[in-house]
């Protein structure tokens, strides 16, 4: 069998690995530009899905100094994430509420596990590491493949190859100075106009953090052709620029184009759900569900709703249907474990955290997890095990606020107790 | 993701011999079609290499599932069945090679009783070609309904067309690289062509046909029926007639999956959240009919198979091995099977079905019996070793020697020479270069194995500078001898006269311990004997109990003939201020004066270190000296500390506002460039000159303030300098005079003048905590002064108003300080008053 054609068949059905490696064979012996091109292509492919180059939406809001793209820094009241921090800080007057407080953000821990699973790369550095680390891959040695570099704008392979050379660039090389180019003299060498061009343009800015930019560009794509993944970069721009209310407008102008669409309605439901208006994020969650019942996150918020509306037998089945479909982890046997104690299913409690903490690898999460094992030792009115459970999981992860505060409780009530002893005593 | 899999009905695993050939599997050579000679069911044709293998799955164990196979002339790129010549009932079997294509009808013998029936192909067709081919699509073009002609896409993207074994034309494309997928539209009787600018281009067949001849005639532009411009690589489409007139169109692209009209009208889009591998779409009902469900299978990377119908996800399992290609299959004995080709030649036929396993690799949860009083007495030898472990009572190896006895350290200086290596870069400093005086560390081991690294570190103050800051060894081996020297760099105060020197040692048990030493610097290399000019501000008295000495018997740095000349009185004046201090003998009595504070500390605590050693020399015993200062001198000395204190805090906010101006005027230079970039590469290339003006403006306004910042820079340091020597000699005389000796500890560790260190000038923050605490604790502040002098928590300690309290609570704890002393004075005098009337009763 002739080795290009191996080279086709494997690149065909997604053997990235495998076709890279018969690339550099082939390429060794002769020059052949669908090879190498093939090869370009592979590549390209691994590192995008190194670098989550295909998730359009990502989860790190770009916090660079240096980026002063003109974005009012103080947002108008309700337009902007609130994140309501102020109320951990009164721990002296409310230990009670600040216990459920961690304990929430600690169920939420679940969907935040699913996202960090994507949380993508955020910047053009980020993006160029994401090359190096196709592991696995070919020998990735840098400038080597190309005769295409030297490729001039007027040879009329330019305008087919300048997509494939595009992504090359942007995705494996991580240079978006050099991506930019492509674009640019792709964009004056084409007649006719493509969205596809501005949309890179797009993620090139972003890449570069100008926001504004980016906007514009995505806006022009927009009108030349309403494809779904403009949509969501727009919307992961606005919530990247902590500008919910306009991610929300776009959601709501992409949902007109396609109905019922579950990536959009899920970042609407995550927008929701930031702006801290769970009920409605729950009424999408619910239609995600039953658009794509496999999907994960929306089960989670589901469950997540359910557990903090006082209905922790119905969030146990949500998260009892987590657990049957996905891989078990940490967080979901620490959320079970939580409605166990809820739903007074007090044999189950234990047995699911410790699960949990057989699962758990990630210091932060243990730490979470001896936290919530206080709070259930606490239930049951064994203090000096809640008091051990907090001493654990500072010893796991110091900087556990939600521990230290709750332990600092803990101590002054147990001394306000003992006083009160003696003070009995005394009488 | 789901509980289901996919039920197992019949696989060839058994049948496949095991030789992994990486691509040797072709994703297209999998087809599923109903022949004559076998009606009953559908019939597999797989083909792997050159061998094709056709089966015919049930599940009866005896009879032969394999009809036939054959090792074919050449490596099959593709299966398709069709009705390929006119006259032929039966569908009929082509079979694409790299150059040249083949037609087979497969036959069926009826056996003898035991040898059961023989299944073999009657080539119909041979036809070879020179360009070599990917891939073909066929189907009746031209709306010719007797037979099915083949278009063939050749590697380099260009499509033959033949009918039968004839030649029809051949079009050219020049914008595809690697070969996409091709498909024949039949409704519309067109063509759908992938492109490497990753579009769906749709040409009718006519189009096409006139396209070649204008290929050769004239570069004539030849424009698509529709186009869509999907954005990525098209790897699959597959052509489906949905309804009487139209048909759908399913492209699948890296992530998406496309469903057009044949008219160009898009159905809808799916954005998937995992790699795509092949799909299939099928009709449930027939086309004709009103209520046809057009639904797509999807295999995933992760071998997932997922069916959507419109966006909605019918159903969702896993395969129990990746597939590369998928169709459905109408079996004898199941309706509506699945099969999948993976990628070492597998053919997988199964069906779906709702038997949950649930979860099978998360381990069962078990309520394990544990007995309590175990648990109680594992806890307690727990917290028993914690406790031990937070009190440090349990020294580990408390059994060995500690290392002081291990590592002999001594550390001397030399006399300072001239330094003649050194290259003066700034004139005006060319004095203070002039002398450096070398530091020695002697370290002897006996024992060098116990030692496994030694790292020793000189700390001076400005102004003096080491030439070598840090130097790290391997192991002692014997005696090792570190010289390095010390010199003045810069003109600030002299406010430690003392070098230190910390010593790392790691042992080789990894227990790392640090011993330190000071050393003395001679005073030659900081002052000179000078003429003595005149009066000076302030004085201060050292009284002794023994007469005194000669200077040149104290000041041994310098020659005796030196300072012969001076007598009585010694001048000496700073290498790096040129402030003098002057020295005078008056028969018990010391007398010291200088024109500032900052200048006493240095000498005065040089003076009175030679002049005890000189006596424990002469080996005079209880020399006691008492330095002397009045009040005035006192509130003097703590309001020159004060203010040294607010022009350090000045100095510091000056920098500050520099260092802002700086990062402003640098994010300012970053965002002009930045811009500047994308207006170089802006179509047309817009106006960049104001641009490049703004940005070199910038960056000379950066290096102006990054000179201004470096001077500045130097300015703090002086000034941090001139507050330690003053504070210095605040503590001094405290230490001297003051009774409550923890008292002046704690102040002095308050005021840590040692932190001051280079470019570490962050003095007044660490300070204010700890003056808060002395004021409330030490000296019990009332809860009035507490309020009002507790920082402003919202501003930084450098703020205006928080300097002033801070300055306040400084005078604060000077003042009780210096009021003690002088109260303990006036006690002592009473105390004497009382011992005398105490011995006069005695006497009586």
């Amino acid at each position: 069998m002739d080795i290009e054609y191996r080279i086709l068949n494997l690149y065909k059905t997604k053997q990235f690995d495998a076709c890279l490696k018969l690339c550099e064979t082939a390429l060794q012996v002769k020059d052949d530009r669908m090879i190498e091109f093939i090869r370009m292509r592979a590549m390209t492919i691994q590192a995008k899905v190194v670098g989550n180059g295909y998730e359009e939406v990502e989860y790190c809001p770009q916090q660079d100094e240096l980026t002063s793209t003109a974005v009012a820094k103080t947002p108008r009241p309700g337009t902007a994430f609130q994140r309501d921090t102020k109320t951990a800080r009164n721990i002296n007057s409310s230990y009670q509420k600040t216990a459920t407080a961690t304990v929430r953000s600690r169920a939420g821990t679940h969907t935040a596990g699913a996202r960090s699973v994507r949380t993508a790369l955020s910047t053009a550095s980020r993006m160029s590491r994401a090359a190096t680390a196709l592991a696995g891959g070919a020998p990735f040695t840098p400038g080597a493949p190309l005769s295409l570099r030297f490729l001039s704008k007027e040879d009329k392979l330019f305008v087919p190859a300048s997509k494939t050379l595009f992504e090359y660039v942007f995705y494996c090389e991580g240079d978006v100075r050099k991506a930019m180019e492509i674009a640019f003299q792709a964009q004056k060498s084409e007649d006719t106009t493509d969205w596809w061009w501005n949309f890179s343009l797009a993620r090139c800015y972003y890449a570069l953090g100008m926001y504004r930019n980016t906007e514009d560009c995505l806006r022009q794509a927009l009108k030349q052709n309403k494809h779904i993944s403009i949509y969501l970069r727009l919307v992961a721009m606005y919530v990247g620029l902590n500008q919910p209310i306009s991610a929300l407008e776009v959601c709501k102008q992409g949902l007109s184009v396609f109905h019922g669409y579950t990536p959009l309605l899920i970042e609407q439901a995550r927008i929701h759900e930031q702006m801290g208006n769970s009920a409605l994020a729950v009424k999408e969650y619910r239609i995600v569900a039953l658009e794509d019942p496999s999907n994960m996150e929306a089960i989670a918020n589901i469950g997540m709703y359910n557990f903090y509306n006082d209905q922790p037998e119905i969030a146990l089945r949500y998260y009892r249907r987590l657990l049957a479909t996905n891989p078990a982890g940490p967080e979901i046997y620490n959320n079970l474990g939580l409605c166990c104690l809820y739903c007074n299913q007090w044999d189950l409690t234990i047995p699911c955290f410790r699960q949990a903490l057989y699962f758990s690898a990630d210091p932060d999460i243990r730490s979470n997890i001896w936290f919530n094992l206080a709070h259930v030792a606490l239930s049951t009115g064994d203090v000096t095990l809640a008091y051990r459970c907090l001493q654990v999981s500072l010893a796991i992860d110091s900087k556990n606020e939600a521990s230290q505060h709750a332990l600092q409780a803990l101590d002054a009530r147990l001394r306000a107790r003992r006083s009160n002893i003696i003070s009995y005593n005394n009488h | 993701m789901s509980i289901f899999k996919v039920k197992h009905y019949w696989s060839n695993d058994k049948l496949q011999n095991e030789q992994p050939n990486e691509g040797n599997q072709n994703a297209n050579c999998l087809k599923v079609d109903k022949f004559n000679s076998h009606s009953d069911s559908d019939c597999i044709l797989v083909a792997e290499g050159s061998l094709l293998k056709i089966y015919k799955p049930n599940l009866d164990e005896t009879s032969s599932h394999t009809l036939l196979e054959t090792q074919m002339s050449d490596v099959v790129l593709q299966i398709e069945t069709g009705k390929f010549t006119g006259n032929c009932e039966d569908r009929q079997i082509l079979i694409l090679h790299p150059q040249s294509y083949e037609i087979y009808h497969l036959k069926r013998k009826e056996g003898h009783m035991e040898a059961g029936d023989q299944n073999y192909f009657t080539p119909i067709i041979k036809h070879s070609f020179t360009r070599k081919a990917d891939s073909l699509t066929c189907g009746p073009f031209g709306n010719i309904k007797t037979r099915d002609f083949i278009c063939i896409q050749s590697l380099d993207g260009s499509l033959s067309f033949f009918d039968q074994d004839s030649f029809l034309f051949m079009c050219v494309f020049n914008d595809v690289i690697i070969p996409s997928p091709v498909c024949y539209i039949a409704s519309s009787d067109s063509f759908v062509i992938c492109k490497s600018t990753w579009v769906l281009e749709i040409y009718s067949y006519q189009q096409l046909r006139e396209s070649s001849e204008l290929t050769i005639r004239q570069n004539k532009k030849n424009i698509p029926q529709w186009v869509y411009n999907a954005g990525e690589e098209i790897s699959r489409v597959q052509v489906i007639q949905t309804s009487n007139h139209f048909s759908s169109i399913v492209a699948l692209g890296e992530r998406h999956i496309y469903c057009f009209q044949d008219n160009g009208l898009m159905k809808y889009m799916i954005k998937f959240d995992f790699m795509p591998i092949c799909f299939c779409a099928y009709l449930i009902g027939w086309y004709y009919e009103p209520g046809a469900r057009l639904l797509v299978m999807v295999t995933s990377e992760d071998s997932k198979l997922y069916i959507y119908e419109g966006t909605t996800l019918l159903w969702c399992c896993s395969f129990l091995s990746p597939a590369i290609a998928i169709s459905r299959c109408f079996l004898k004995s199941l309706p509506g099977g699945l099969v999948t080709l993976s990628v070492n030649g597998i053919v997988n036929v199964g069906y779906l079905g709702t038997e949950p396993d649930l979860n099978s690799n998360a381990p069962p949860m078990t309520n394990e019996i544990i007995d309590p009083e175990q648990i109680q007495k594992d806890l307690e030898i727990v917290e028993a070793s914690l406790k031990k472990v937070l009190n440090n009572n349990e020294d580990v190896d408390s059994g060995r020697s500690s290392t002081e006895e291990i590592l002999k350290i001594k550390a001397d200086v030399g006399k300072p020479v001239q330094n003649l290596f050194q290259e003066f870069s700034k004139d005006n400093n060319e004095a203070l270069h002039l002398l450096m005086c070398p530091v020695i560390v002697i370290l002897t081991c006996a024992d060098p194995k116990f030692i496994l690294s030694v790292q020793v570190t000189f700390v001076c103050a400005l102004p003096f500078s080491c030439s070598e800051s840090t130097i790290c060894l391997d192991g002692v081996n014997g005696t090792e001898i570190i010289e390095n020297q010390v010199f003045l760099t810069s003109d600030a105060d002299v406010s430690e006269i003392r070098v230190k020197i910390l010593i790392t040692i790691t042992d080789n048990t990894g227990r790392i311990e640090v011993l330190t030493r000071k050393v003395l610097l001679p005073s030659s290399l900081y002052c000179t004997p000078v003429e003595n000019d005149g009066d000076s501000r302030f004085k201060l008295r050292i009284q002794t109990n023994n007469p005194c000495i000669e200077f040149s018997k104290i000041f041994t740095d310098f020659s005796e003939d030196e300072l012969k000349k001076y007598g009585n009185t010694i001048t000496l004046a700073y290498r790096s201020t040129k402030k003098m201090v002057t020295l005078k003998t008056d028969g018990e009595m010391y007398l010291m004066e200088a024109n500032d504070f900052t200048d006493m500390i240095a000498v005065l605590d040089h003076f009175l270190i030679k002049l005890t050693d000189h006596h424990n020399r002469m080996g005079v015993k209880d020399f006691r000296f008492n330095i002397k200062h009045d009040k005035e001198f006192t509130r003097q000395l703590v309001h020159k500390f004060l203010k040294c204190v607010e022009i350090h805090a000045k100095e510091r906010n000056a920098l500050k506002e520099l260092e802002d101006e700086m990062n402003l005027l640098q994010k300012q230079f970053t965002v002009v460039q930045k811009r500047l970039l994308v207006q170089y590469g802006s179509l047309p290339p817009g106006d960049c000159d104001p641009l490049e003006f703004l940005m070199k403006d910038t960056h000379a306004r950066l290096i102006k303030v990054v000179h201004e910042i470096i001077e500045c820079k130097e300015t703090v340091c002086r000034a941090g300098n001139a507050l330690a020597a003053v504070g210095n000699l605040t503590i001094y005389l405290l230490k001297q005079s003051a009774r409550d000796e923890f008292k002046v500890t704690l102040i002095e560790e308050m005021m840590s003048l040692s932190s001051l260190y280079e470019l570490y000038q962050e003095w007044e923050e660490a300070v204010t905590q700890a003056t808060s605490y002395i004021l409330n604790n030490v000296f019990k502040n009332t809860e009035k002064d507490k309020e009002k002098l507790a920082p402003v928590t919202e501003q930084g300690i450098l703020s205006h108003i928080n300097l002033k309290r801070f300055l306040k609570q400084m005078r604060m704890i000077f003042d009780k300080m210096f009021a003690e002393v002088f109260e303990n004075e006036d006690t002592e005098k009473d105390d004497q008053k009382v011992i005398r009337i105490q011995e006069l009763v005695e006497v009586i």
